[in-house]
Protein backbone atom coordinates (compact mmCIF):
# COMPACT_ATOMS: atom_id res chain seq x y z
CA UNK A 1 0.00 0.00 0.00
CA UNK A 2 0.76 3.32 -0.56
CA UNK A 3 1.12 4.08 3.60
CA UNK A 4 3.68 1.44 3.38
CA UNK A 5 6.30 4.55 4.66
CA UNK A 6 9.87 4.04 4.68
CA UNK A 7 11.74 0.62 4.51
CA UNK A 8 16.15 0.90 5.08
CA UNK A 9 17.51 -1.95 3.34
CA UNK A 10 20.78 -3.80 4.45
CA UNK A 11 23.50 -5.19 2.76
CA UNK A 12 22.29 -9.04 1.42
CA UNK A 13 18.52 -7.79 1.91
CA UNK A 14 15.70 -9.34 -0.65
CA UNK A 15 13.81 -6.63 -2.76
CA UNK A 16 10.72 -8.89 -3.35
CA UNK A 17 7.84 -7.12 -5.96
CA UNK A 18 5.42 -6.35 -3.14
CA UNK A 19 8.10 -4.14 -1.66
CA UNK A 20 8.96 -2.76 -4.92
CA UNK A 21 5.19 -1.85 -5.47
CA UNK A 22 4.83 -0.82 -1.80
CA UNK A 23 7.86 1.15 -1.30
CA UNK A 24 8.40 2.72 -4.60
CA UNK A 25 6.24 2.21 -7.30
CA UNK A 26 3.22 3.40 -4.60
CA UNK A 27 5.37 5.69 -2.93
CA UNK A 28 6.60 7.87 -6.29
CA UNK A 29 4.70 10.65 -8.17
CA UNK A 30 3.23 9.43 -11.24
CA UNK A 31 3.18 11.68 -14.15
CA UNK A 32 0.27 10.65 -16.21
CA UNK A 33 -1.11 12.44 -19.38
CA UNK A 34 -4.44 13.52 -18.34
CA UNK A 35 -7.02 11.56 -15.71
CA UNK A 36 -8.22 9.18 -18.11
CA UNK A 37 -5.29 7.49 -18.17
CA UNK A 38 -4.19 7.53 -14.77
CA UNK A 39 -7.87 5.92 -14.10
CA UNK A 40 -6.84 3.39 -17.17
CA UNK A 41 -2.89 2.88 -15.42
CA UNK A 42 -3.88 2.46 -11.98
CA UNK A 43 -7.03 0.19 -12.31
CA UNK A 44 -7.16 -2.35 -9.59
CA UNK A 45 -3.85 -0.80 -7.44
CA UNK A 46 -5.62 2.27 -6.11
CA UNK A 47 -4.19 2.83 -2.67
CA UNK A 48 -5.02 5.66 -0.13
CA UNK A 49 -1.86 8.06 -0.35
CA UNK A 50 -0.60 7.96 -3.78
CA UNK A 51 0.03 11.07 -5.61
CA UNK A 52 -0.16 11.79 -9.27
CA UNK A 53 0.86 14.79 -11.48
CA UNK A 54 -1.46 15.19 -14.69
CA UNK A 55 0.33 16.75 -17.27
CA UNK A 56 -2.57 18.65 -19.44
CA UNK A 57 -3.50 20.35 -16.20
CA UNK A 58 -0.71 20.36 -14.32
CA UNK A 59 -2.18 19.59 -11.25
CA UNK A 60 -0.45 17.46 -8.24
CA UNK A 61 -3.15 15.51 -7.09
CA UNK A 62 -3.18 12.93 -3.98
CA UNK A 63 -5.51 9.90 -3.61
CA UNK A 64 -8.03 10.06 -0.36
CA UNK A 65 -8.91 6.44 -0.78
CA UNK A 66 -12.36 7.47 -2.17
CA UNK A 67 -11.11 10.03 -4.58
CA UNK A 68 -8.57 11.96 -6.51
CA UNK A 69 -8.14 15.77 -4.75
CA UNK A 70 -5.96 18.60 -5.74
CA UNK A 71 -2.99 19.58 -3.46
CA UNK A 72 -3.19 23.17 -3.36
CA UNK A 73 -1.29 25.20 -0.88
CA UNK A 74 -3.71 25.98 1.61
CA UNK A 75 -1.72 29.73 1.45
CA UNK A 76 -2.06 30.57 -1.65
CA UNK A 77 -4.69 32.78 -3.21
CA UNK A 78 -6.69 31.09 -5.07
CA UNK A 79 -7.61 31.41 -8.54
CA UNK A 80 -11.25 31.15 -7.75
CA UNK A 81 -11.35 34.81 -5.47
CA UNK A 82 -11.00 36.84 -8.62
CA UNK A 83 -14.53 36.50 -10.71
CA UNK A 84 -14.16 39.08 -13.24
CA UNK A 85 -11.98 41.19 -15.69
CA UNK A 86 -10.18 43.94 -13.59
CA UNK A 87 -10.92 42.64 -10.40
CA UNK A 88 -7.74 42.96 -8.01
CA UNK A 89 -7.01 41.72 -4.34
CA UNK A 90 -6.07 43.25 -0.97
CA UNK A 91 -5.60 42.00 2.15
CA UNK A 92 -8.81 42.68 3.92
CA UNK A 93 -7.21 41.66 7.33
CA UNK A 94 -3.65 40.77 7.93
CA UNK A 95 -3.32 37.43 6.43
CA UNK A 96 -6.78 37.58 4.46
CA UNK A 97 -6.58 38.08 0.83
CA UNK A 98 -10.22 39.75 -0.46
CA UNK A 99 -11.26 40.57 -3.79
CA UNK A 100 -12.04 43.99 -5.11
CA UNK A 101 -14.22 44.01 -8.20
CA UNK A 102 -12.90 46.50 -10.74
CA UNK A 103 -14.58 50.04 -10.71
CA UNK A 104 -16.95 51.80 -13.64
CA UNK A 105 -14.60 54.12 -16.13
CA UNK A 106 -13.43 57.04 -14.32
CA UNK A 107 -13.57 56.01 -11.47
CA UNK A 108 -10.26 55.99 -8.87
CA UNK A 109 -8.92 53.86 -6.16
CA UNK A 110 -9.00 55.40 -3.06
CA UNK A 111 -9.33 53.95 0.59
CA UNK A 112 -12.08 54.36 3.20
CA UNK A 113 -12.07 52.62 6.21
CA UNK A 114 -8.64 51.10 6.17
CA UNK A 115 -9.32 49.56 2.96
CA UNK A 116 -8.56 49.84 -0.71
CA UNK A 117 -12.21 50.97 -2.69
CA UNK A 118 -12.80 52.40 -6.28
CA UNK A 119 -14.50 55.95 -6.06
CA UNK A 120 -15.87 58.55 -8.65
CA UNK A 121 -13.47 61.25 -8.13
CA UNK A 122 -15.04 64.48 -6.70
CA UNK A 123 -15.28 67.20 -10.01
CA UNK A 124 -13.57 70.32 -9.64
CA UNK A 125 -12.13 73.21 -11.90
CA UNK A 126 -13.28 71.30 -15.03
CA UNK A 127 -15.36 72.86 -17.60
CA UNK A 128 -18.98 71.15 -18.39
CA UNK A 129 -20.43 72.02 -21.95
CA UNK A 130 -23.81 72.90 -21.35
CA UNK A 131 -25.31 74.16 -24.71
CA UNK A 132 -23.11 74.77 -28.40
CA UNK A 133 -24.98 76.22 -31.15
CA UNK A 134 -25.34 78.82 -34.23
CA UNK A 135 -26.33 82.40 -33.87
CA UNK A 136 -29.34 82.87 -35.60
CA UNK A 137 -32.61 85.19 -36.13
CA UNK A 138 -32.68 88.41 -34.18
CA UNK A 139 -31.99 86.78 -30.79
CA UNK A 140 -30.86 83.69 -28.93
CA UNK A 141 -32.05 82.82 -25.71
CA UNK A 142 -30.43 80.18 -23.56
CA UNK A 143 -32.89 79.26 -20.96
CA UNK A 144 -33.62 76.82 -17.82
CA UNK A 145 -29.77 77.25 -16.73
CA UNK A 146 -28.86 74.55 -14.55
CA UNK A 147 -27.58 76.64 -10.94
CA UNK A 148 -24.94 73.33 -10.10
CA UNK A 149 -21.83 75.43 -11.02
CA UNK A 150 -19.95 78.08 -9.92
CA UNK A 151 -19.42 80.16 -12.72
CA UNK A 152 -20.80 80.48 -16.47
CA UNK A 153 -18.84 81.15 -19.41
CA UNK A 154 -19.89 82.07 -22.62
CA UNK A 155 -18.11 81.48 -25.72
CA UNK A 156 -19.37 83.20 -29.05
CA UNK A 157 -17.10 82.67 -32.43
CA UNK A 158 -17.32 84.68 -35.10
CA UNK A 159 -20.02 86.67 -34.71
CA UNK A 160 -21.11 89.04 -37.93
CA UNK A 161 -24.56 90.30 -38.53
CA UNK A 162 -26.42 92.12 -41.03
CA UNK A 163 -25.83 95.53 -40.20
CA UNK A 164 -23.33 97.23 -37.71
CA UNK A 165 -24.66 96.62 -34.71
CA UNK A 166 -23.39 96.29 -30.40
CA UNK A 167 -24.41 92.54 -29.17
CA UNK A 168 -26.33 92.82 -25.95
CA UNK A 169 -26.50 90.90 -23.24
CA UNK A 170 -29.75 90.56 -21.01
CA UNK A 171 -30.36 87.81 -17.69
CA UNK A 172 -33.76 86.71 -17.41
CA UNK A 173 -35.02 88.80 -19.93
CA UNK A 174 -34.53 91.48 -17.33
CA UNK A 175 -34.73 94.60 -19.92
CA UNK A 176 -35.57 97.35 -17.08
CA UNK A 177 -32.45 99.41 -16.61
CA UNK A 178 -30.51 97.57 -14.04
CA UNK A 179 -27.22 97.01 -15.68
CA UNK A 180 -23.71 98.74 -15.70
CA UNK A 181 -19.73 98.38 -17.27
CA UNK A 182 -16.90 99.79 -15.48
CA UNK A 183 -13.14 99.57 -16.20
CA UNK A 184 -10.72 99.64 -12.98
CA UNK A 185 -12.11 101.44 -9.81
CA UNK A 186 -15.39 103.18 -9.81
CA UNK A 187 -17.42 104.76 -7.62
CA UNK A 188 -21.33 106.23 -7.68
CA UNK A 189 -21.87 103.90 -10.55
CA UNK A 190 -25.75 103.71 -11.58
CA UNK A 191 -27.68 101.17 -13.39
CA UNK A 192 -28.79 103.29 -16.06
CA UNK A 193 -28.29 100.24 -18.78
CA UNK A 194 -30.81 98.55 -20.21
CA UNK A 195 -28.63 95.42 -21.79
CA UNK A 196 -24.85 95.19 -21.62
CA UNK A 197 -22.91 95.35 -24.74
CA UNK A 198 -20.51 92.53 -25.15
CA UNK A 199 -19.12 93.36 -28.52
CA UNK A 200 -19.73 96.14 -31.11
CA UNK A 201 -18.78 94.65 -34.53
CA UNK A 202 -19.02 97.35 -37.85
CA UNK A 203 -18.21 94.83 -40.26
CA UNK A 204 -20.28 92.78 -41.94
CA UNK A 205 -18.48 91.12 -44.38
CA UNK A 206 -15.49 89.31 -42.22
CA UNK A 207 -16.22 87.16 -39.03
CA UNK A 208 -12.76 86.56 -36.77
CA UNK A 209 -14.05 87.57 -33.73
CA UNK A 210 -13.87 86.14 -30.28
CA UNK A 211 -15.86 86.63 -27.09
CA UNK A 212 -15.71 85.59 -23.76
CA UNK A 213 -17.94 86.17 -21.15
CA UNK A 214 -17.55 85.22 -17.22
CA UNK A 215 -20.19 85.17 -15.37
CA UNK A 216 -19.61 84.84 -11.29
CA UNK A 217 -21.00 83.06 -9.07
CA UNK A 218 -24.24 83.12 -11.23
CA UNK A 219 -26.49 81.17 -8.70
CA UNK A 220 -26.39 82.68 -5.57
CA UNK A 221 -29.17 84.37 -4.16
CA UNK A 222 -27.53 87.07 -1.74
CA UNK A 223 -25.66 89.06 -4.00
CA UNK A 224 -25.87 91.02 -7.96
CA UNK A 225 -24.13 89.55 -10.21
CA UNK A 226 -20.91 90.09 -11.61
CA UNK A 227 -19.19 89.29 -15.48
CA UNK A 228 -16.15 89.90 -17.04
CA UNK A 229 -16.55 90.55 -20.45
CA UNK A 230 -13.27 90.36 -23.00
CA UNK A 231 -14.27 90.20 -26.71
CA UNK A 232 -12.11 91.21 -30.39
CA UNK A 233 -13.84 91.61 -33.88
CA UNK A 234 -12.35 92.78 -37.17
CA UNK A 235 -12.13 95.98 -37.01
CA UNK A 236 -14.79 98.36 -39.04
CA UNK A 237 -12.39 99.78 -41.71
CA UNK A 238 -9.26 96.64 -42.13
CA UNK A 239 -10.10 93.28 -41.62
CA UNK A 240 -5.92 93.30 -40.54
CA UNK A 241 -7.19 95.33 -37.45
CA UNK A 242 -9.22 95.00 -34.38
CA UNK A 243 -11.84 96.50 -32.30
CA UNK A 244 -11.72 95.25 -28.79
CA UNK A 245 -13.11 95.95 -24.72
CA UNK A 246 -12.00 94.03 -21.69
CA UNK A 247 -14.30 95.44 -18.48
CA UNK A 248 -16.51 93.99 -16.11
CA UNK A 249 -20.60 94.23 -16.18
CA UNK A 250 -22.47 94.24 -13.18
CA UNK A 251 -26.16 93.18 -13.28
CA UNK A 252 -28.20 94.47 -10.09
CA UNK A 253 -29.99 91.58 -9.09
CA UNK A 254 -29.72 88.95 -6.51
CA UNK A 255 -31.60 86.12 -8.15
CA UNK A 256 -30.09 83.30 -9.88
CA UNK A 257 -29.17 83.59 -13.31
CA UNK A 258 -31.12 81.25 -15.39
CA UNK A 259 -31.13 82.44 -18.65
CA UNK A 260 -29.06 84.46 -20.83
CA UNK A 261 -30.21 86.76 -23.70
CA UNK A 262 -28.02 87.86 -26.96
CA UNK A 263 -29.81 90.39 -28.89
CA UNK A 264 -28.37 92.78 -31.89
CA UNK A 265 -28.70 96.27 -31.45
CA UNK A 266 -29.33 96.22 -35.56
CA UNK A 267 -29.67 93.59 -38.29
CA UNK A 268 -29.94 89.80 -37.40
CA UNK A 269 -26.87 86.93 -36.89
CA UNK A 270 -25.71 86.18 -40.17
CA UNK A 271 -22.89 84.12 -38.62
CA UNK A 272 -21.39 83.12 -35.39
CA UNK A 273 -21.66 80.45 -32.57
CA UNK A 274 -22.10 79.85 -28.95
CA UNK A 275 -20.63 77.57 -26.08
CA UNK A 276 -22.07 77.88 -23.03
CA UNK A 277 -20.05 76.65 -19.76
CA UNK A 278 -20.24 75.60 -16.86
CA UNK A 279 -17.36 75.92 -14.35
CA UNK A 280 -16.78 73.55 -11.16
CA UNK B 1 -45.49 92.28 -41.03
CA UNK B 2 -43.47 89.18 -39.84
CA UNK B 3 -41.69 90.06 -37.11
CA UNK B 4 -38.00 89.22 -36.17
CA UNK B 5 -37.28 85.06 -35.48
CA UNK B 6 -36.07 84.54 -31.69
CA UNK B 7 -33.92 81.27 -30.97
CA UNK B 8 -34.68 79.79 -27.98
CA UNK B 9 -32.34 76.84 -26.62
CA UNK B 10 -33.51 75.00 -23.70
CA UNK B 11 -30.26 74.06 -21.67
CA UNK B 12 -31.87 71.54 -19.54
CA UNK B 13 -33.79 69.91 -22.02
CA UNK B 14 -31.45 70.64 -25.36
CA UNK B 15 -34.19 71.73 -27.30
CA UNK B 16 -34.04 74.36 -29.77
CA UNK B 17 -36.86 76.38 -31.26
CA UNK B 18 -36.94 79.55 -33.50
CA UNK B 19 -40.28 81.31 -33.73
CA UNK B 20 -41.27 85.49 -34.40
CA UNK B 21 -40.99 87.59 -31.22
CA UNK B 22 -44.00 88.21 -29.76
CA UNK B 23 -45.01 92.22 -28.91
CA UNK B 24 -43.33 92.66 -25.65
CA UNK B 25 -39.91 91.22 -26.83
CA UNK B 26 -40.82 92.87 -30.51
CA UNK B 27 -41.22 96.31 -28.41
CA UNK B 28 -37.56 95.54 -26.69
CA UNK B 29 -36.28 94.82 -30.41
CA UNK B 30 -37.41 98.23 -31.48
CA UNK B 31 -36.27 99.72 -28.38
CA UNK B 32 -32.46 98.46 -29.07
CA UNK B 33 -32.79 99.56 -32.50
CA UNK B 34 -33.83 103.39 -31.99
CA UNK B 35 -31.21 103.62 -28.57
CA UNK B 36 -28.23 101.74 -31.42
CA UNK B 37 -29.22 104.37 -33.98
CA UNK B 38 -28.92 107.47 -31.21
CA UNK B 39 -25.23 105.77 -30.47
CA UNK B 40 -24.12 105.70 -33.66
CA UNK B 41 -25.71 109.36 -34.32
CA UNK B 42 -23.81 110.41 -31.70
CA UNK B 43 -20.49 108.66 -32.00
CA UNK B 44 -20.95 110.48 -35.94
CA UNK B 45 -21.50 113.97 -34.31
CA UNK B 46 -18.62 113.72 -31.51
CA UNK B 47 -16.24 112.18 -34.99
CA UNK B 48 -17.33 115.21 -36.61
CA UNK B 49 -16.45 117.57 -34.03
CA UNK B 50 -13.63 116.10 -33.49
CA UNK B 51 -12.26 116.12 -37.04
CA UNK B 52 -13.16 119.84 -37.12
CA UNK B 53 -11.15 120.48 -34.59
CA UNK B 54 -7.93 118.80 -35.52
CA UNK B 55 -8.67 120.85 -38.71
CA UNK B 56 -8.90 124.20 -36.53
CA UNK B 57 -5.35 123.03 -35.01
CA UNK B 58 -3.98 121.63 -38.61
CA UNK B 59 -2.88 118.69 -36.82
CA UNK B 60 -3.98 114.82 -37.63
CA UNK B 61 -5.09 112.18 -35.50
CA UNK B 62 -1.88 110.66 -34.90
CA UNK B 63 -0.03 113.96 -34.02
CA UNK B 64 -3.07 114.94 -31.71
CA UNK B 65 -2.10 111.65 -30.46
CA UNK B 66 1.29 112.28 -30.27
CA UNK B 67 0.54 115.52 -28.57
CA UNK B 68 -1.37 113.81 -25.76
CA UNK B 69 0.54 110.90 -25.32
Amino acid sequence: MAGAGYKLFNTGDVLTAQQVNEYLMQQTVMSFANAAARTTALSGVLSEGMVSYLQDTNVVEIYTGASWVSLDDPNAIQNSLLTTTGDTIYASAASTPARLGIGTTGQVLTVAGGVPSWATPASSGGFTSLATGSLSGSQVDLTSISGSYIDLVLVIRDYRASAANGLLMRFNADSNARYNNFVGLVTGTTFGNTSQTISRNTNTSTANGLIIVRIFDYANTATYKLNKIDSIVTDETSNTSISGQSNCGVYNQTGAITQINLTLSSGTFSEGSYILYGVK
Amino acid sequence: MSKPIIKIHNIETGEEIEREMNDAEFAQYQADQIAEQARQVEEAAKEAARQELLDKLGITAEEAKLLLG
